[in-house]
């Protein structure tokens, strides 16, 4: 290898920040007009192929991958939320039910109660709606399931401090807060929103390399 | 543009959430990659309806092989070594076909605006494959020669000395009247 070449093997990779700096060379450069302007041409070279690869026009092609993913297998973590969210529905409705039963025979009491079982049937259907498909439905849900929670938890909470509390009626909250659980679990699903179908990508109208 | 050693560590951690099975975070890992994986499918396969389908198989087998990703390496290095094991498919079966089917229809090629971009794609694509990928790895993808040696399955030293002749070649190319000035003197 002549002692250009060498140079010029050494200016390559010192470009692209692969070798140190190295006085030997730069004194051969110092003294070589042809290899400092074969440099100055690989200077031009690197920034030509740089504009090249910025001018690239990309075709989507992860289209087919993505598709893929939509019917794959969802996450551990989304299984779990979307399960938790099934309990929560589904228990919130048993208790429900069992609250019907054991309504007070006042018929003032028993309509209150009745609102009570009303707007937790609502919640526990919510639950097993957003279950189904949470990108879709479990977003707009949040803000009254953490309404909910907290509508629900405030009086509880006041009423075990005081020593008054029936634990049958403060049972009956959990489905409220578990379904809220299942909710945080899904927050990146929900943040994603509703899956859309992925557009054909072309396969046509790219520049050969 | 290449890619800074930030960028890598940015990727590294999305690569992680995706071994997961986070599909957010395999979505965000095709869009970081997908110019990378398919600038090196085109410089190695030369032929864009080719690069189209090695590129979408690279993705397809990711979704798959992210949970094999240990760290050691980027993964973007990572995924560039399936991308190069999709093109032997992809050109293995193109092999098989064009033997049975001699006419093949050419894919269609838009001609960009950048007449100079046009040009240093035009010279690059002449060049023989193993410069070609050593140059596409290290500039268009911009790759460290250690990761370019990891995904060609070569020594660094190889690479360097690949990358060089690939310049040499380009720079004789661009600047015809400048081969007077030939190292080989």
């Amino acid at each position: 290898m002549s002692e250009h070449e060498t140079v010029r093997v050494w200016l390559s990779a010192r470009v692209d920040g692969e070798v140190a700096d190295d006085s030997l060379a730069r004194a051969h450069l110092a003294a070589c007009e042809a290899c400092r302007a074969w440099a100055t041409s690989l200077e031009l070279l690197t920034a030509a192929a740089q504009v090249a690869a910025a001018s690239d026009v990309v075709p989507d092609v992860a289209a087919t991958a993505r598709r893929q993913l939509d019917t794959a297998r969802p996450s551990v973590r989304e299984r779990s939320g979307r399960l938790v969210l099934v309990l929560a529905g589904l228990s919130g409705l048993a208790l429900a039910a069992a609250s019907v039963t054991a309504l007070p025979t006042d018929v003032a009491a028993a309509h209150v109660g009745l609102d009570l079982i009303g707007f937790k049937v609502a919640i526990a259907v919510g639950y097993l709606v957003a279950a189904v498909d949470p990108r879709r439905y479990g977003r707009g849900l949040v803000a009254v399931a953490a309404t909910a929670a907290l509508v629900l938890l405030l009086p509880s909470a006041s009423t075990v401090a005081g020593g008054a509390a029936d634990p049958l009626a403060e049972a009956a909250h959990l489905p409220v807060l578990g379904g809220l659980l299942g909710l945080a679990l899904l927050v990146d699903e929900l943040r994603d929103g509703p899956r859309r179908r992925p557009a054909t990508p072309a396969r046509t109208g790219t520049v050969g390399a | 543009m290449p890619p800074t050693r930030t960028r890598d560590d940015d990727l590294d951690a999305t690569a992680r959430d995706a071994a997961t099975g986070d599909r957010l975070a395999t979505e965000a890992l095709f869009r970081a990659l997908s110019d990378d994986v398919w600038r090196y499918c085109q410089a190695l396969l030369g032929d864009s309806e080719l690069a189209f389908d090695a590129s979408q198989e690279t993705f397809v087998r990711l979704i798959g092989a992210i949970r094999r990703w240990r760290g050691d390496a980027p993964v973007r290095v990572f995924v560039l070594v399936l991308a190069r094991r999709a093109c032997a498919e992809v050109l293995r079966k193109e092999r098989r076909h064009r033997d049975r089917t001699a006419d093949r229809v050419e894919a269609d090629r838009a001609v960009p605006a950048d007449a100079g971009a046009v040009e240093v794609r035009r010279l690059v694509a002449d060049l023989p494959l193993d410069l070609r990928q050593a140059f596409v790895l290290t500039q268009l993808v911009g790759l460290t020669y250690e990761e370019a040696a990891v995904v060609a399955e070569v020594a660094v030293g190889t690479i360097r000395s690949r990358v060089f002749r690939a310049r040499e070649r380009l720079v004789a190319a661009l600047d015809p009247a400048g081969e007077g000035r030939s190292a080989r003197r």
